[in-house]
């Protein structure tokens, strides 16, 4: 009830919103939307602690049915997805941004987190995938209506390339469902991790290539991440955060439950090339990185680094290596949520994210904001102590001694690539604090960057707290995730 | 309930009114406006003033008598059944039920959208339009329910025939020009179907479509009746806009008023579709599999790019939705590709929401004017309701959510194209569903762009209600597919 509830909360307040809600006026707007992020963030709560479960039918004739359930697997991501929705709701309290009616943008961020929430809990495959599907038109009119770029062009041009681009992943990803659901008899994703391990191997690997080559889109994996700087860097703040936080963990998510899951043999094909592709999106964002000059896309291109060490410990099949594929996940979605919100407040204050210009000392001119920089550069370049450390660490431990139906030297060769990868990572991101927290401009600037308001500080001590706790005590999250990885991996 | 004994031969035939309703209060509604007309031939507001609500009554009283049925689970509905053979000359599935509320829901649709258009200077005879029109709702209604070879092809002329009519009416250069491609491509489609139904004769020996007059499989008359199930769907395909026999969709579109494009597009559409419904069910037993697989491929293939391409290009509405017909003909063709009877049946499902879908499109676009999509921008900011039911119903043919009813049919074809193991099938269905977003879309970021809208909309009452009724029920469908896709006979 608690996760039936969690998801029909935030998509009857979008719905509302969108509907009626231009008669309102913009505090009430917030209003609707803080409470029914406040609801939504309860219900959740709930429903990973109780781990709810519930059937609602839906069209039974073509064996379509809302199967709810939340395990160790996507609780976390259920939590983080709606407190991730819940603070950006909160952090536009002060403006809205421009482009279209308040509404619009309360009730897209609100259907973004409905449609998400109900692909993290949804036991049936082909609703996964229709649920995937229901985030991509209100994320369209964030990008196009509500975006930061410079002219509409650039907007439209964005929110194009990452609608279409998603689609087509979900589109193959859908002929992958089918296929294999057509094959296995059942659309459960648990019946399917049961009877999905006696197809022939050659199925298998089919069926585990095509579903995931739709996949690889949403995580995404480089080669197919063309679409993720232009959206990223043009979205709004709150729309950043979310899609950094909650859409790029659907694709590595539903490569955990769809072919990890269900097509054992499969995977451990596909497995090697996936591990040697997110070695190389490590590098290749971490030497991206080192020359971007635009703040917001290195973050952006930071995120396909950090879903590259996902990937490497998904490819790597053992038990520590979906741990930290699941640990890294989460992190990533607080450390990357935490660095659009800096770099949305900069924005603010300095207008342009050129990081060839001068800028004022952010230690000095304004500590609070700069604290939570340093937190969140550190977190990203994999500091022991916190979030980020733990993911990254066990992946590449992982990679290094794999299951036995790996490739060893190819995984070695990968983990030794991601290792570089992270000595390049800690290279730009202490770049970016020597020239941003530390920064060179004159005093006189300084009136220019106001300190974090109170909205703003609330935002960041939250993310950031989080952050530190889970890099001081990682056992917390990896508890929840540990018994149900075992059973998904059948003891391997 | 009353019944009428005929003498057919030696044995009279029962006919149960009620059951023949849906195809008898059309033509009842179309005797009345004749009338009307005979009475008071002043041509002038008093005769739309009485013609134009006849048309409705009998419609929407078509409906209701068809809808029941299905509503209360009481399908199938037989009547004039020949004694000593399962066959009727009137027989009505849940499918079928089904397929009878959509071709009358959508020639109310067409008659409002004429209603509110009355006035201007080319549509100035009420009579003839709403005859023309109840004639096709009466033909379109009665093809779901044809149980044998003679009413199913009097039967389909009757629904597709009046459109010419309609379309030769108007002035213009334009619409003389889809008038004609559109004749031409009817005489071409009667010839094949004729032929198709000759052949049926030869391999059943009967004209009803009844199951005892099969031949067994694999004897010489099993390959007749293939044959003959080939030809009549391959005419009837020049009514579905399937490539290769849509050329005439293009000039029709353009040429048609907006009214007379939706009549196109979703009755004949929905009788085109009904009539292939009921030849492969009777048929279902004897088609050669993978020779049908093929076929199917190449058909649904080559209809959803080309349309899908095309559209991409189209320069104004009309042209983008004539497109988008022939793309969406290659989905109802591809839901063919599965074994068994309930194939044909989710191709009734699929033309079903996507035909729900275009009449919400049709609707506002008449309300809000054709011409170029300019005339759209900003359309949500200043007519939300009719904004968003069009942008509603633009998802739905888009097939991503919110049109969820879309999204729920493509799955479903995607989903017998992958039962049936048809790999390339699926991948091209795949693909297409992509340029397909990227058509509609194409529509909906006009909508959604900020600025202001003008020309300022006005909107009759009779246009008010063409977009209640097809909006409510887009909207309800999208919440509750069951609603389509629960009376189907899906296996």
């Amino acid at each position: 009830m608690s996760a039936v509830l969690a998801v029909a909360l935030p998509a009857l307040g979008g719905v509302f919103l969108v509907v009626a809600g231009r008669t309102l006026s913009v505090g009430a707007v917030w209003l609707v939307a803080m409470a029914t992020s406040v609801a939504t963030a309860a219900a959740a709560l709930v429903a990973v602690v109780v781990r709810a479960e519930a059937t609602v039918p839906w069209v039974p004739s073509l064996g379509l049915s809302l199967d709810v359930c939340v395990d160790g697997i996507s609780g976390p991501l259920v939590a983080l997805t709606a407190l991730v929705g819940l603070l950006a709701v909160l952090l536009v309290r002060d403006d809205t941004p421009a482009g279209g009616s308040p509404s619009s943008f309360h009730g897209a961020i609100q259907l973004v987190v409905a449609g998400s929430l109900a692909a993290f809990v949804a036991t049936n495959a082909i609703a996964f995938v229709v649920a995937m599907e229901v985030v991509l038109v209100p994320m369209w009119v964030l990008i196009a209506r509500f975006g930061e770029g410079n002219s509409r062009r650039d907007r439209t041009d964005a929110a194009w390339r990452f609608l279409l681009y998603t689609v087509l992943g979900s589109m193959v990803l859908l002929v992958g469902v089918l296929s294999l659901v057509a094959l296995a008899g059942t659309a459960d994703l648990r019946e399917l991790a049961r009877v999905g391990a006696e197809l022939p191997a050659t199925t298998q690997i089919l069926l585990a290539g095509v579903l995931t080559a739709g996949l690889a889109v949403k995580v995404p994996v480089v080669g197919l991440h063309t679409w993720l700087p232009a959206a990223h860097t043009t979205a709004p703040t709150a729309g950043s955060m979310l899609l950094a936080a909650v859409l790029l963990k659907l694709g590595t998510y539903g490569l955990v439950r769809l072919p990890v899951a269900t097509l054992p043999e499969g995977f451990a094909a596909v497995a090697p090339y996936l591990a040697v592709l997110g070695s190389v999106g490590i590098v290749w964002a971490g030497l991206l990185c080192l020359v971007e000059r635009h703040l917001k896309r290195l973050i952006a291109y930071s995120s396909v680094a950090h879903m590259g060490f996902v990937l490497l410990g998904i490819a790597s099949g053992t038990r520590t290596g979906l741990q930290a594929a699941l640990f890294a996940n989460v992190a990533h979605g607080l450390i990357s949520a935490l660095l659009f919100v800096i770099v949305g407040a900069l924005k603010c204050r300095w207008g342009i994210l050129d990081l060839a210009q001068p800028h004022p000392a952010l230690r000095e001119v304004a500590p609070r904001l700069g604290l939570a920089l340093m937190t969140g550069l550190a977190a990203s370049l994999a500091l022991p102590g916190l979030a980020g450390f733990w993911g990254e660490f066990l992946a590449v431990y992982a990679a290094w001694s794999p299951s036995a139906d790996r490739p060893v030297g190819v995984l070695r060769v990968a983990a030794v690539l991601a290792a570089v990868g992270g000595a390049i990572a800690a290279a730009y991101a202490l770049k970016v604090a020597g020239l941003v927290w530390s920064g060179d401009a004159p005093d006189q600037t300084a009136d220019r960057t106001p300190d974090a308001t109170g909205v703003e500080t609330l935002v960041l001590a939250s993310l950031g707290s989080l952050v530190v706790v889970l890099g001081v005590a990682p056992g917390v999250l990896l508890a929840v995730t540990g018994a149900d990885v075992t059973s998904l991996l059948g003891g391997r | 309930m009353s019944s009428l004994l005929v003498a057919a031969g030696t044995a009279p035939l029962r006919f149960d009114a009620l059951v023949l309703a849906p195809v008898l209060l059309p033509l009842f509604a179309a005797v009345l406006v004749l009338l009307v007309d005979a009475v008071r031939p002043d041509r002038g507001r008093a005769a739309a003033a009485l013609v134009w609500p006849l048309a409705v009554g009998g419609l929407l009283a078509g409906t209701m008598t068809a809808g029941w049925p299905v509503v209360t689970g009481g399908v199938p509905v037989r009547t004039a059944c020949l004694q000593g053979s399962d066959g009727c000359l009137v027989a009505t599935t849940g499918t079928g039920g089904l397929l009878q509320v959509g071709a009358l829901v959508t020639a109310t649709v067409v008659v409002l959208g004429l209603w509110a258009a009355a006035g201007e200077a080319d549509s100035d005879d009420p009579v003839v339009d709403a005859t023309l029109v109840l004639a096709t709702a009466a033909g379109a209604a009665a093809v779901p329910a044809a149980g044998d070879l003679g009413s199913w092809l009097v039967a389909l002329e009757l629904a597709t025939l009046p459109a010419i009519a309609l379309l030769g009416r108007r002035r213009g250069s334009a619409a003389s020009h889809g008038a004609v491609s559109l004749l031409t491509t009817s005489v071409l489609s009667f010839s094949l179907v004729t032929l198709g139904a000759g052949l049926w004769l030869v391999g059943t020996g009967s004209a009803a479509f009844s199951v005892d007059s099969l031949p067994p499989a694999g004897a010489e008359h099993a390959v007749v009746l293939a044959m003959a199930v080939l030809v009549m769907v391959a005419g009837v395909g020049f009514k579905v806009s399937a490539v290769p026999f849509h050329a005439w969709t293009p000039a029709a579109y353009r040429g048609a008023p907006g009214p007379v494009a939706a009549l196109l597009a979703t009755t004949s559409k929905l009788a085109a579709v009904a009539a292939i419904v009921v030849v492969l069910a009777a048929a279902a037993p004897l088609l050669p599999q993978r020779w049908l697989v093929l076929a199917v491929t190449l058909v649904a293939a080559a209809s959803t790019t080309l349309g899908s391409l095309a559209a991409l290009r189209a320069p104004t509405p009309i042209a983008l939705l004539a497109w988008s017909s022939v793309a969406q003909a290659g989905w109802v063709v591809a839901a063919l590709v599965g074994t068994g009877a309930g194939a044909a049946d989710l191709a009734a499902g699929y033309a079903l929401t996507h035909v729900l879908a275009t009449t919400v499109v049709f609707a506002v676009a008449g309300a809000v004017g054709w011409g170029d999509f300019t005339r759209y921008r900003a359309l949500l900011r200043s007519q939300p309701v009719l904004g968003g039911m069009l942008a509603l119903g633009l998802a739905s043919l888009a097939g991503l959510p919110p049109g969820l009813l879309g999204l729920v049919a493509k799955i479903a074809v995607l989903g017998a194209a992958t039962a049936a193991h048809a790999w390339v099938l699926a991948l091209v269905l795949a693909l297409n569903a992509v340029l397909g977003v990227a058509v509609y879309l194409r529509w909906f970021a006009e909508l959604v762009r900020s600025g202001r809208h003008r020309p300022r909309v006005r909107l009759s009452r009779p246009g008010h209600a063409a977009v209640a009724l097809s909006g409510t029920l887009l909207i309800v469908a999208t919440i509750v597919p069951t609603l389509i896709f629960g009376p189907l006979d899906l296996p």
